[in-house]
């Protein structure tokens, strides 16, 4: 049974105590990722957006890095926040909050799939030994679940 | 004072002098990560396109290893490729 369900233009989340406890990982997982040069998120987080042009591809960086961290950390709180109601029972998001599920819960990914080198790799096709592997596919089932609903709401509307 | 009387520029119907302003395509690359459906709903919500444009650059992506998305001035497609990081897509700028 899904975890997420349309109704009107708001998403209905009903989570258990295990989800809600992963889930709440995530925002810890998600936290400064992208910012430590070593971090092998960060250029995935931060693409060069001049693969040839290596000083414009810095100067974009320079100009864009406080509005980006702002768009993060604003995706991050409402994430945040909104969990920490849904671990109290269930509730209902707006489509401003949904779309902050979805993009943490994307960011979260990024964030695994680069440190364990699946960029390269690929996702694994066979149920994988290593937990964080592991969250990678199961945060992958819960997006994949939630953006079923937010389409359909856009075709509700259309 | 002397005037001078307008003189008739002679300019060729349809030859207007039109700012030549260069576009740049915003590409979006493949990656082994993003679930497909996700840069479905990424392409409506930024692009407002409907689900089947949405699908078929979805599908180029996935298929060809990049799209365009979007074919814009410099300053807008710097700004599209910034939303489309922010959604954790790698995007980049390729001048036309």
């Amino acid at each position: 049974m899904s975890r997420f369900f349309a109704s009107d233009d708001r998403i209905s989340v009903q989570l258990t105590d295990g989800e809600v406890a992963i889930l709440t990982r995530v925002a810890t997982l998600v936290r400064g990722a992208g910012i430590d040069k070593d971090d092998p998120a960060r250029a995935r987080l931060h693409p060069s957006l001049y693969p040839d042009d290596e000083a414009a591809s810095r100067e974009f960086d320079r100009l864009a890095a406080k509005e980006r961290v702002e768009a993060r950390s604003a995706d991050r709180e409402l994430y945040a926040a909104t969990l920490a109601r849904a671990s109290r029972g269930p509730i209902r998001l707006t489509p401003p909050e949904a779309a902050s599920w979805v993009r943490v819960l994307g960011e979260a990914r990024i964030v695994l799939a680069a440190r364990k080198g699946l960029f390269e790799a690929g996702l694994p096709t066979s149920v994988p030994s290593d937990p964080e592997v592991a969250l990678v596919l199961l945060l992958g089932h819960l997006q994949e679940e939630l953006v079923g609903e937010l389409l359909k709401t856009m075709e509700d509307a259309t | 004072m002397t005037t001078t009387a307008p003189q008739k520029l002679d300019v060729p119907a349809g030859d207007e002098v039109v700012e030549d302003v260069p576009t740049w395509d915003v590409i979006v690359w493949d990656d082994p990560v993003n679930l497909m459906s996700y840069v479905v709903w990424v392409f409506r919500t930024l692009f407002g396109y409907p689900e089947a444009e949405a699908t078929r650059l979805m599908l180029q992506v996935h298929n060809e290893g990049r799209a365009v998305v979007a074919s814009e001035p410099r300053e807008q497609a710097e700004m599209t490729a910034f939303r489309l990081h922010h959604h954790g897509l790698w995007a980049t700028l390729e001048k036309r």
